[in-house]
């Protein structure tokens, strides 16, 4: 220590001497720095990079994500309870989509004809298929020749017999038909009372109708998978896509009312956390500095010199970022929250010079700097390495996001410690050498005279403490670890509240495990396996995407395609309005027949679309009555409307001869999905419980892995990292402790010294352990890492006041400076970590709890207990010396 | 009418117990009707002891009614109450249990107008009235006017297109219609039936009955119990339903003979 003072004297020499090329040089390196940090660093905020390759679950998951295409779905989850209105909900949204190529890559929500091309029949249930092959069967000999005629009027008067013929299986068979009359009837009308340009009004034969849209099993939900392009340069990843879907979720909501819909899944989970831990980032900086700066202001009883502290600060701060810019490259998600260290931890060092240079100055204005520097700085050294060290420890984690945290923060303690000694010193020298005419006046700083009251009374309050330690011990073993990750966030939020309703609702999850199968047959076997799991919801695979029943689905269509294919219609028959016109007034009979059975059947609800019918039959039944001007509107309709019917039979043909879906030609969509780029099948594996639930995911993975060790996907590497950032966070702080404790025997070089250094920290660990037990607040995978944090700065205070008690011991301990500095720089530990606690992420908020607590417990136990035992062990001694 | 698909026993088979629901004016055919009747003999061959064969048959005419009763010789019927009235010496309809259309337990016809109508009373109406209830004119003259279907001043045309001929009323083709309470409900709980106002009411009267050809013997007295039990048996909720009652009570016979004596010449 001694030669470390001297080299102190050497540098405040230096200082003092040439304060201006100091300057320049911490002005040059800012600058570097500036630009490093501008040009260089980057945010890394893909959450799948916080640990290493090299760990072999997160080789496993980052091997499968490249095998496959994305698999990260955004969820727009839609209430399906009114599953039409859902339909027209999402509908309304793949549209509003479709206008950003761009943002949005892929969105399913419904698996249709445009998907599953030719074979879009092969997909429909063989009931389905018998019914249609029947009804073709039986309609298509009666349509050959109706058709063949080109003309309308045959046409009607074939429906018209239909709707007189009894009801019965044939009401069912004609159910569908019922929309296209609507629609010829309609568009007939309309074309013959105005100019109204032909509309297909065959949209009820549209393959479209095979469409199945993607509901949850017990059809709560309709969902929507969005894949979007992800730009880990931003904080977000997907913040353009993000906002395009809110704002066209927007846009569908008031298109489309009262459908409650929102958006959840992985990547939406990641960046609303995100964007609530930058928001709550920025805010606790902003609040921290300017807390420190005014804590600093007020109770040093001066401005200026404080202001030079916090720009030197900053200044070391902008140093750790250019460090960060030429070593790492990047900040993560956990080494973000680096300048809340600096702030927190950094300002300590000018505190207790300032402290101390206030104090010199009032004894003695010559050399007041090199004396503070040589006395508070010896004690600052110690302290942050300490700090520092907690934070080096963390370099021996297998957990890499904190490996570069403990990097950057170690780092950047030990360039605000290098700036405290060198900027700061050269900026209060340049600000003191004009006032050195001027008197001394310093306002007293923060007064602990009543504790200096109680530390007399040492029994009493070592006793009182004894006490209180004992009373929090029993809280302290309720403490519990909650692994669940869907608990830091914020509870507000639109993704959690919409992945907790799919989750409790539905029993569904966004969250899927994954298996690869080199053959369709080990996929299927390992399908199988999974799907005997009582912890396994649903297992998909390509398998699920080969129709059934393929071989007879074939054959049926087959003969309806033999039906179909004698079917031929002309498109250049000549119209007759008074043929056409008898021929509506048989549909308009039968239509009435219908009609009244339902009325006599107290049907009311199913009669408003035959009412509607008769009403389009008579209205164009009356247009027709005047034959010169219906005469060419008709011939235009029919002509319309006969080859559109034509070319929906040529749309239909080939889609009744399909062939064989297999592996190799199942549709592209799910090809995608299920076949890598190495060919390997996959297997996607949905837990039945809730995902969240730490004790559920791991029944969930761990009998996965039963069947398959190399099961991977989002539940498996949250897990595995869950058990990773939890060794890492106990290693660290039982590494920071070791460390700490060597640091600490390194200073004092004694034992009882160690031991009362030691003190304040144990205790308050202690304490805040009982608290939080207390408190009900869990310890998480966000808060764990204050435990190495609060060791490595917990231990600054009874450093510089055992220290203090080596250099005065017949002094009161409280009535040092000494004292008040270690009281100031608490709180702005404090007041750093503690702006956490205003943030929305319950992670970050309890982080700045735990924090807030244990800084707390710590300084009151160092303010307490170490006046008490200097009172009661070193001074009685001393003053007899 | 579409003629009617009688159902004949095969020879050395044990003849079947026949039913018949006669409700004139009433849409659909035979042949429409034949799964709902036949779920109707189902349900109750299965609970007759020994399960003896069970057949019925829905008739919507006075015409095919005569017919199809000639042909099949059916035991029971439910049958309406013109009907019953115009028939019931002919066939020695006895009166056995009560149906509960639409839950109801008891009946009334009403006489509808258009609302600009300025008839204040069915006296002052002249032209043509329609309804199902027409097919038996005179049993529904008596029951509705008390006066038989000659004496009315306006002529009592039979349909089975009551929701039309209501819209002909409206459009003033038609003087009126007259309906029966269900058929009321139904008219008022559409757009015409705010078109349309009561020109005239009867008094409560019994619903459409089931019947007896004869005297009933011990494998109808079983149905007559089973039919009896309909109302809370689960399992007959769905042919409840395409029944479109709520099963079948004890008959009125006060009421029943009330009429009879209003009827007598």
């Amino acid at each position: 220590m001694r030669y470390f003072a001297e080299f102190l004297r050497l540098i405040t020499r230096f200082v003092c001497r040439r304060p201006w090329a100091v300057l320049a040089a911490a002005a040059l390196l800012t600058l570097l720095s500036g630009w490093a940090a501008v040009t260089r660093l980057t945010l890394i905020s893909d959450q799948d990079r916080l640990v290493s390759e090299e760990i072999p679950f997160q080789r496993n998951y980052l091997e499968f994500l490249r095998n496959f295409k994305d698999q990260e779905f955004l969820y727009v989850v839609i209430d399906g309870r009114d599953a039409e209105h859902a339909k027209r909900f999402a509908d309304d949204l793949a549209q509003r989509l479709a206008d950003h190529p761009a943002l949005i890559q892929q969105v399913t929500y419904r698996v249709g004809p445009d998907q599953l091309g030719d074979t879009s029949l092969l997909y429909a249930e063989t009931e389905q298929l018998r019914k249609l092959s029947g009804a073709l069967e039986r309609l298509a000999p009666e349509l050959e020749p109706v058709l063949a005629t080109g003309r309308l009027s045959a046409l009607f008067d074939w429906i018209g017999r239909r709707l007189a013929e009894p009801m019965g299986e044939a009401e069912a068979e004609l159910a569908p038909l019922f929309g296209a009359l609507d629609g010829l009837l309609s568009g007939l009308a309309r074309a013959l009372t105005a100019d109204a340009p032909y509309a297909s009004p065959l949209a009820a034969f549209s393959d479209e109708r095979l469409s199945r849209y993607l509901f949850t099993d017990d059809g709560r939900f309709l969902l929507m998978l969005v894949t979007v392009p992800k730009d880990f340069s931003t904080a977000q990843v997907i913040e353009a896509p993000l906002a395009a879907i809110r704002h066209a979720l927007d846009e569908s909501r008031a298109q489309v009312p009262g459908v409650a819909a929102g958006l959840t899944g992985r990547p939406v989970l990641q960046a609303d956390e995100m964007l609530t831990t930058d928001r709550d980032m920025r805010r606790a900086t902003i609040i921290a500095i300017a807390g420190v700066t005014l804590l600093f202001i007020v109770t040093y009883g001066a401005l200026w010199r404080p202001l030079l502290a916090v720009l030197t600060l900053l200044m070391s701060i902008v140093w750790a970022l250019g460090l960060a810019a030429v070593t790492i490259g990047s900040l993560n998600l956990l080494s973000a929250v680096f300048t809340l260290v600096i702030i927190g931890v950094g300002i300590n060092w000018g505190m207790h010079l300032l402290a101390r240079y206030q104090e010199e100055l009032e004894r003695e204005r010559r050399d007041a700097l090199p004396r503070a520097m040589t006395t508070a700085a010896v004690g600052n050294l110690t302290c942050a390495a300490t700090s520092a060290a907690a934070f080096f420890c963390a370099l021996f984690a297998d957990f890499k996001a904190l490996k570069e945290l403990g990097f950057i923060a170690g780092g950047g303690i030990v360039l605000s410690l290098i700036a405290m000694v060198t900027v700061y010193p050269a900026l209060l020298h340049l600000a003191d050498r004009r006032a050195e005419a001027r008197p001394v006046r310093h306002r007293r700083m923060l007064r602990l005279t009543l504790l200096n009251r109680l530390a007399s009374r040492h029994g009493a309050v070592l006793g009182g403490v004894a006490v209180l330690t004992l009373l929090l011990a029993p809280w302290g073993l309720r403490l519990r670890f909650d692994d669940n990750l869907l608990n830091l966030q914020a509870r507000e939020l639109e993704s959690v509240r919409w992945e907790l309703a799919l989750m409790e609702e539905s029993r569904e999850s966004t969250w899927f495990a994954a298996a690869q199968a080199e053959t369709l047959e080990e996929a299927e076997r390992l399908s199988w396996r999974f799907a005997e799991l009582p912890t396994v919801g649903k297992v998909e695979s390509l398998l699920d995407v080969l129709p059934s029943g393929q071989a007879e689905k074939r054959a049926l269509l087959a003969g309806a395609a033999q039906r179909v294919k004698r079917l031929s219609v002309r498109a250049d028959a000549p119209a007759d309005p008074a043929e056409l016109r008898r021929a509506l007034a048989r549909v308009i009979d039968g239509l009435e027949a219908v009609e009244e059975k339902l009325f006599a059947a107290g049907r009311e609800a199913e009669m408003a679309p035959v009412t509607g019918l008769l009403g389009h039959a008579q209205t164009a039944s009356a247009a027709l009555a005047d034959e010169q001007s219906a005469g060419p509107r008709l011939a235009s309709f029919q002509h319309d409307f006969m080859a559109d019917l034509a070319a929906q039979l040529d749309r239909w043909r080939p889609r009744l001869t399909p062939d064989r879906v297999t592996a190799d030609n199942a549709p592209q969509l799910a090809r995608d999905r299920f076949v890598g780029r190495d060919g390997r099948y996959l297997i996607t594996i949905t837990p039945a419980e809730n995902i969240w639930d730490p004790d559920a995911m791991r029944a969930f993975v761990e009998a996965l892995r039963a069947v398959d060790p190399a099961v991977t996907g989002p539940p498996v590497t949250a897990m595995a990292a869950s058990r990773l950032m939890r060794g890492a966070f106990q290693q660290t702080a039982l590494l920071s402790f070791l460390a700490v404790l060597a640091l600490v025997w390194l200073h004092f070089a004694h034992w009882r010294a160690v031991l009362l250094a030691f003190v304040p920290l144990a205790t308050g660990l202690f304490w805040l352990l009982g608290a939080m037990g207390a408190l009900d607040i869990p310890f998480n995978l966000a808060n764990f890492f204050a435990i190495p944090i609060l060791i490595g700065t917990g231990i600054d205070g009874g450093i510089q006041m055992v220290q203090r008690m080596h250099e005065e011991p017949a002094r009161p301990m409280l009535e040092t400076s000494t004292a008040t500095s270690v009281t100031l720089s608490s709180l702005t530990t404090l007041l750093a970590f503690g702006s956490l606690m205003l943030g929305q992420h319950r992670g970050l908020a309890s982080l700045g709890q735990i924090m807030a607590l244990g800084t707390m417990s710590i300084l009151i136990a160092t303010i307490i207990i170490l006046p008490a035992l200097h009172e009661r062990l070193i001074r009685p001694a001393a003053r007899h010396e | 009418m579409t003629a009617a698909p009688w159902p004949r026993a095969s020879a050395g088979a044990p003849d079947p117990i026949q039913f018949i629901l006669i409700q004139p004016g009433s849409p659909g055919t035979t042949e429409e009707a034949a799964p709902v009747m036949a779920r109707l003999a189902d349900y109750l061959a299965a609970r007759l002891p020994g399960h003896p064969p069970v057949r019925g048959l829905y008739v919507n005419t006075p015409e095919d009614a005569a017919v199809a009763v000639v042909r099949t010789k059916p035991r029971l019927g439910i049958v309406t109450l013109p009907y019953y009235l115009e028939q019931r010496t002919r066939h020695n309809l006895r009166p056995q249990l009560a149906t509960r259309p639409g839950g109801r337990t008891e009946d009334r016809y009403r006489l509808l107008v258009a609302s600009a109508n300025t008839a204040s009373s069915w006296e002052e109406l002249r032209g043509i009235i329609a309804g199902p209830l027409c097919h038996n004119a005179d049993g529904a003259a008596r029951l509705t006017f008390q006066r038989s279907a000659a004496e009315l001043p306006f002529q009592c045309q039979p349909t089975e297109r009551l929701l039309r001929a209501a819209r002909r009323v409206i459009r003033g083709e038609l003087s009126g219609v007259l309906v029966t309470d269900e058929q009321f409900a139904s008219l008022t709980a559409l757009g015409e039936g705010k078109q349309l106002r009561v020109l005239h009411e009867t008094a409560p009267l019994p619903p459409p009955l089931v019947v007896t050809f004869g005297e009933p013997d011990a494998p109808l007295h079983a149905i007559i119990q089973i039919l009896l039990g309909m109302k809370d048996d689960p399992a007959a909720g769905e042919l409840r339903s395409e029944l479109r009652t709520d099963g079948f009570g004890p008959v009125d016979t006060a009421a029943i003979d009330a009429l009879h004596r209003r009827m007598a010449p």
